[in-house]
Parts: structure tokens; C-alpha cells; sequence
């Protein structure tokens, strides 16, 4: 994202799409490096995608309509727990 | 096990890459963590599966709102192999205590990001507004 802006002289919401875009080839060849692994449990990965999905809906429907900044913030708080829990 | 705190938080982290414009990975991973007792590592490999169809479906909505160059997208796509590569050797070979740390770590560079998104200036305009 902050690369599409910079580099590639981006709109904001025009890099979130092209960064979704670019994140499915990176990701699909994180998925084939760390099978090689054996890292990978498909089925929890499959078992996760559809409501991932339906949220992806929600998101871009609610991106176009809802204050960014309230759900920047939300999601802000969610992560700074989400690292406290990993640190502690 | 808690499947249902799992399709919640999967549902939140959809949210996050739709509106955000990033996979959902920092959620997806301390999910299956807590909830389904994997470790770091199978955590990180087992979320990119969703991670494809985040971002699959994102990029498709997102195109719908002419928010997407895709040229652009392969492009970064392409670049991406040997940094992958890297990344996926790494995390196998580090101990699971500091890719915990390091994942903490992009955990709160995002939270920051988002941070300031929140805390900055007045709304955007529509995505009809004249580029800057």
C-alpha cells in the first residue's frame, strides 16, 4: 500500500485494490513455499475463507459509506491487543 | 478449540483487507493461534490460504469502485518471488519465540497506520473526488 502510493503515485483507495491484487500472487506463493514445509493446514485455512470473504464484502460495501477514521480506530485498538497478547 | 471465535475474528479480518487494502493476515493468525491451538508458524502458513481469498475477492470488489491498476498488481506480484522465498526459509528457521516478537512487532506497525488514519484530519471525499 504505502509503496503503490509513493512509487506508483497511487490514490489511497485506488492502491487498496491493486494491493489486494498484488497480495493474492505474494500469498499463493507463501501458501506453495510453506506446504513444501508441511506448515499448512488446509482445512483451518478453508474453514476461515468464507466468513473472511463475507467480511471482505462488508468491508468494501462499508468503505464507500461508513467514517473511516471510526473504523481505523476500531481495528487500531484490536491490533494493539492482538500484539500485547503475542508479547506478553 | 472455538470455532465460533474463529469466524468471527475471520470475519473481521475480511473487513480489515476490504476496507484497508491488506490480506487480513494480522488477524487471521493470532485467531488460529487462540483459537485453534497452532503454533506461529503453522498459524502464518495455514492464513495465507485465506489470505488469497481476501485478497481474490477484495481486488474483484474493489475493481467495481475502479480502485484497482492491475498492471500494477503483477508488476508488485512478480517482484515478490525471491522476497518470499526469503521470508518462508526464515520463519522455518528462527525460533517460534522471535517470529511471536516479529509478529508483534507488524501487529503494531499497523495498529500505528491505522492509528493515524483515525486521528488525521477531516473525511475524505467519495471515491469520485478529483485525484490529488
Amino acid at each position: 500500500m504505502p509503496l503503490l502510493i509513493l512509487w506508483a503515485g497511487h490514490r489511497e483507495r485506488e492502491a487498496t485494490g491493486t494491493s489486494l491484487a498484488a497480495i493474492v500472487l505474494i500469498a499463493l506463493l507463501g501458501v506453495a513455499g510453506h506446504a513444501a514445509y508441511g506448515n499448512v493446514d488446509f482445512a483451518k485455512g478453508l474453514l476461515i475463507a468464507p466468513p473472511a470473504v463475507a467480511g471482505v464484502i462488508a468491508g468494501t460495501t462499508l468503505q464507500q459509506r461508513v467514517p473511516e477514521r471510526a473504523v481505523s480506530a476500531v481495528f487500531a485498538l484490536l491490533l494493539l491487543a492482538s500484539a500485547a497478547l503475542l508479547i506478553f | 478449540m472455538d470455532v465460533a471465535g474463529l469466524l468471527a475474528v475471520a470475519f473481521a479480518a475480511g473487513m480489515l483487507g476490504g476496507m484497508v487494502g491488506v490480506g487480513g493476515g494480522v488477524l487471521f493468525v493470532p485467531a488460529l493461534v487462540v483459537f485453534m491451538d497452532l503454533t506461529q508458524l503453522e498459524a502464518e502458513a495455514t492464513s495465507l490460504v485465506a489470505v488469497v481469498a481476501v485478497g481474490a475477492v477484495g481486488a474483484w470488489r474493489q475493481h467495481g469502485y475502479d480502485n484497482l491498476r492491475l498492471r500494477d498488481a503483477v508488476v508488485v506480484g512478480l517482484l515478490s518471488p525471491v522476497g518470499v522465498a526469503i521470508g518462508v526459509v526464515a520463519a522455518n528457521e528462527m525460533s517460534q519465540r522471535t517470529l511471536e516478537l516479529l509478529f508483534a512487532a507488524l501487529s503494531l506497525y499497523f495498529a500505528a497506520g491505522l492509528a493515524r488514519r483515525a486521528l488525521r484530519g477531516p473525511e475524505q471525499p467519495s471515491p469520485a473526488r478529483s485525484p490529488r
